[in-house]
């Protein structure tokens, strides 16, 4: 009897045991869930103007089928011409810079000379969000028929599933330039890349490959920023890709978009347009930045609409501190469209110019919306349905 | 060596996961019971599962 009676607590402790672990069970597989479909990649429509589709895997072979491996889009022209290789999701938390990207893959009918697009830079980037950031997980926007597309939003840096730990201090390779050690992550500190580095510098390496194995002529890698950070609103550009920036420049703003020019830092290593304008001397090497409220500090709440509508009161209540924006952000804010629109019109502008400066390396195409369209219809018309 | 065997990943997560493992069943204290549930379950389906 006295052992029948000790032994009561013990198993109903154990039965205890078994409810809860099947209920962190349950708890885990809700969550679980939503975790994994971080990993979902959405898929894009392209326009029937698409020659190829290939993947980064294929310019370094340790990427296949892994999550650095990200799709190609090849748009050749009938006429020869340029080569132009456009980076979207360098960094995934800017989406102007993939929505842009996005655009470009839906709708473009290349007439001369070659475009590829590469909407998932860092493809791995896109699985996982910024600790501590509150943004969402994607943005949803209607396609031309009405139906839902779900567009992801990720983090700046490589998911740490896919590289980890981080080092105290990041030493760039090869020209050992010091950063702090969660750039390990980030795509555009990394190139040139290696081949045996890490997952990050093995993304920025077949990217490289990519570029001098197909003769890119023109690179174009889109971001955004923060509206307190310098160089916003911006087209920065290798040396050598001088003469072709001040050209669309000027051409842009004819049509009314105020953008600055912005020389690459010779001595700020780890850059797309840096490393990649170094390691190839034909190629014209720039890059894009549109002013995003829902990245910097002062912001407030993060959520879809703000990334959307580009509406910050923070950053509108800074309007009132001299020097604080270094973009001007009222109650309209920043939309979408603008940035999008910005972003499309730039690589235009710099496709023009390429028939200035290297006439026989043009690269003629039509296809995605001007500013103008996009800011007067949204973003809508030119997203494809999903194929059902 | 111990210190070897410490560093690595793999090993603190069996050590930990051990003494999660060995409350969950052991404990008289429900809430005892319920954080290592709640630690030890998750944990082990980001070890065996994600990949």
């Amino acid at each position: 009897m006295k052992g029948a009676a000790s032994l009561s607590p013990l198993r109903s402790s154990r039965m205890r045991a078994l409810c809860f672990g099947l209920l962190a069970l349950t708890l885990a597989w809700v969550a679980g869930r939503d975790f994994l479909a971080q990993r979902e990649v959405e898929e894009l429509v392209p326009s029937p103007g698409l020659t190829q589709r290939r993947w980064l895997s294929e310019w370094h072979a340790p990427l296949k089928g892994g999550r650095g491996d990200s799709e190609v889009f090849v748009f050749r022209g009938q006429a020869p011409g340029g080569r132009v290789l456009v980076l979207g999701g360098t960094h995934p938390n800017e989406p102007a810079g993939y929505l842009a990207a996005v655009l470009l893959v839906e709708n473009l009918q290349v007439e001369a000379g070659e475009v590829w697009v590469l909407p998932r830079a860092n493809a791995s980037a896109f699985t996982a969000t910024d600790p501590q950031e509150g943004t969402p997980q994607c943005l949803v926007l209607p396609a031309a028929d009405g139906s839902a597309r779900a567009f992801r939003v990720g983090g700046r840096a490589t998911n740490p599933l896919d590289q980890w730990p981080d080092p105290e201090i990041t030493v760039h390779r090869p020209s050992l330039q010091t950063l702090s050690g969660v750039e390990v992550r980030n795509l555009n500190r990394s190139y040139p890349g290696r081949p045996d580095g890490v997952f990050t510098e093995q993304v920025a390496f077949a990217i490289r490959q990519l570029v001098e194995r197909e003769g890119v002529d023109l690179l174009v890698d889109l971001h955004e920023a923060a509206i307190e950070y310098p160089v916003v609103n911006a087209l920065v550009a290798h040396e050598r890709a001088g003469d072709l920036a001040a050209a669309a420049v000027f051409g842009l703003s004819m049509a009314g978009v105020d953008i600055a020019l912005e020389p690459s830092p010779a001595n700020l290593h780890g850059l797309s347009h840096r490393e990649l304008g170094d390691a190839r001397p034909a190629l014209l090497a720039t890059l894009l930045e549109t002013a995003n409220p829902g990245q910097g500090r002062l912001r407030g709440r993060t959520d879809a609409a703000q990334l959307l509508l580009g509406q910050d009161p923070c950053y509108t209540a800074a309007q009132g501190i001299p020097g604080m924006n270094k973009v001007k952000v009222d109650s309209l804010g920043l939309p979408m469209t603008l940035r999008v629109g910005r972003h499309l019109e730039a690589v235009r502008e710099l496709c023009v110019a390429m028939e200035v400066v290297a006439p026989d390396k043009v690269v003629r195409y039509a296809g995605p919306p001007s500013l103008m369209e996009l800011q007067t219809a949204g973003l809508s018309p030119w997203l494809r349905p999903l194929p059902r | 060596m111990a210190i070897l065997l410490f560093w690595s990943y793999w090993t603190l997560a069996l050590m930990v996961g051990l003494g999660l493992l060995r409350l969950l069943w052991t404990s008289r204290d429900w809430r005892e019971q319920a954080l290592a549930a709640l630690v030890l379950v998750p944990m082990l389906l980001r070890v065996l599962l994600v990949k």
